[in-house]
């Protein structure tokens, strides 16, 4: 009785502010562990909520959409009967083609080592986004227990289910972030666009033969201007960094490799994503102030990370399992 | 203080502020994504009507670590002590304005807002390790935080008029006319 007597408002208060000048120097690892513990009691409302938010983005960009006039519908409308043509083609020679590639696959199974993806593809649906407007990041639904570890990384693809085992399974995939923390039930990623991401990846430059592009190449100590092609056209390694505004910057690119707006922009294969995924778009491209022979890129994402739900978290297997099972799907 | 239904609303605004608030953010803007701090409505709100400074302050502080909680940053903690600070400025000025005022509500918004997230940023950039750690960047989200200041004031005139209407729910009755406030001395 003695000890709730003395227990006062202003003492509480004391107590609290000690409290939160510790867990501030405990810095990141306490703040992750805290965070976590907090996610379980938002999710089930959350997930709701950002149901919502997604739904309502999407028909406001849909609304926010120009529309067309009479003539570019009749346009659009013959080029959409040409394209269901052309569909109705291609699913047929698809269907012939993946017939022949069964059978090249089951006699593949029957007297080859398997070779796979080393990967687990981790549904999860994102259910929250960070509150303050500083940092760029979402709340998963998957945590440790669902498989979801710190720096893995966090893809978005067209298909929700079913994913075929191998490269096609990130052929029409986009990158969307890393995880920085998991708890057992909700893991937080880190988003491309981010100002504390970085990674190591790759400019793919797609020559255009209606605009063909000088490039500079030096062999042997000798330069020469080149058009660019098939041939010449090796990935640019570069380091990409988010700029917290919505896109990425990559900075120290030479001048001569001649980027263009449109180029791609893929991952390095890392130990956590063993295969080349797409990050985004060259947007555009600008000098460098510092040095003139440098250009400084501005890279749009390639996933629509305001309508961000579904994603898949990629689960890299130890070398053991993936041979063994053949990857998992 | 009625803590109960505070707790219920601290909760409901943090699931706000963490998904349907999104709406409210600008993502591509000259300055970064530009959005507002929903809590911090609920906190200048508080400053405004309540006449203990000690329940001000704690209620500060649960706001604060919530946003903490919510936001990945560096550490816990730097956002329950920012706003701590910043209630406890508002609570000092408030009895130079009318508080039925707008332009009061707003210019109190902004004050609040500028000094809790001035400062959560200032901690944030320290806490960063010095690999990730720039100048520029701490200038960017300077901008950022002084854009969200402007965008919360903006938006506290409305939540403070949805706010009255629940005020008992959330302040119990008090006695006397008010003179100044208590506790934080």
């Amino acid at each position: 009785m003695s000890l709730l007597g003395r227990i006062t408002k202003r003492r509480t208060l004391a107590a609290l502010i000690a409290l939160s000048v510790v867990t501030t120097v405990l810095g990141h690892p306490a703040a992750s562990r805290l965070q976590n513990l907090l996610s379980p009691l938002l999710a089930p409302f959350r997930d709701v909520g950002m149901y919502l938010t997604v739904t309502m983005r999407q028909n406001m960009e849909a609304a926010g959409a120009k529309g067309l006039t009479l003539q570019e519908q009749e346009k659009l409308h013959n080029e959409l009967d040409t394209l269901r043509g052309y569909t109705a083609y291609w699913k047929h020679e698809a269907e012939k083609t993946q017939e022949q590639l069964d059978a090249l696959q089951k006699f593949q199974k029957s007297y080859s080592p398997v070779k796979d993806l080393p990967c687990e593809l981790i549904p999860a649906r994102v259910v929250g986004e960070a509150s303050l407007p500083y940092t760029q990041e979402r709340s998963l639904n998957v945590g440790q227990d669902g498989g979801a570890q710190p720096g893995e990384w966090v893809l978005v693809t067209d298909r929700s289910k079913a994913l075929p085992s191998g490269l096609a399974v990130v052929s029409a995939s986009a990158l969307v972030g890393r995880v920085t923390g998991a708890g057992a039930f909700s893991a937080q990623v880190q988003l491309v666009t981010d100002h504390h991401f970085k990674t190591a990846a790759r400019i793919r430059r797609i020559p255009d033969p209606g605009h063909p592009r000088e490039i500079r190449l030096t062999a042997e100590g000798n330069a020469r201007i080149e058009i660019l092609n098939e041939k010449n056209n090796r990935p640019i390694d570069v380091q990409a960094a988010g700029d917290g505004a919505g896109g990425l910057t990559i900075a120290d690119v030479w001048r001569y490799d001649n980027v263009q707006p449109g180029d791609l922009v893929v991952t390095a294969e890392d130990k956590f994503l063993p295969l080349e995924v797409r990050i985004g778009r060259v947007q555009e491209v600008r000098p460098d102030p510092m040095h003139p022979d440098r250009v400084i890129i501005a890279v749009r994402p390639e996933a629509d990370l305001s309508t961000l739900r579904n994603v898949f978290v990629v689960n890299n297997l130890p070398e053991h399992i993936s041979r063994s099972a053949g990857g998992k799907k | 203080m009625r803590w109960v239904p505070f707790i219920i609303l601290v909760y409901v605004v943090l699931l706000v502020q963490t998904t349907v608030g999104k709406m409210l953010t600008f993502p591509r803007t000259a300055l970064g994504t530009v959005g507002p701090d929903l809590a911090a409505i609920l906190a200048v709100f508080l400053a405004l009507r309540l006449r203990d400074g000690a329940d001000l302050a704690i209620a500060a502080w649960v706001l604060g670590l919530a946003i903490d909680l919510t936001t990945g940053g560096q550490a816990v903690g730097p956002m329950a002590l920012a706003y701590v600070v910043a209630a406890a400025a508002v609570l000092r000025v408030r009895e130079a304005f009318f508080r039925e005022r707008i332009a009061a509500q707003v210019f109190l918004a902004m004050i609040f807002c500028l000094l809790a997230h001035g400062m959560w940023v200032t901690i944030q950039s320290v806490l960063t390790p010095s690999a990730g750690r720039s100048w520029g960047l701490y200038w960017q989200m300077l901008k950022q935080a002084f854009a969200l200041a402007i965008y919360t004031a903006a938006l506290m005139p409305v939540g403070h008029w949805a706010l009255r209407k629940c005020e008992r729910f959330l302040i119990a009755p008090q006695a006397g006319r008010s003179r100044g406030a208590r506790g934080m001395r």
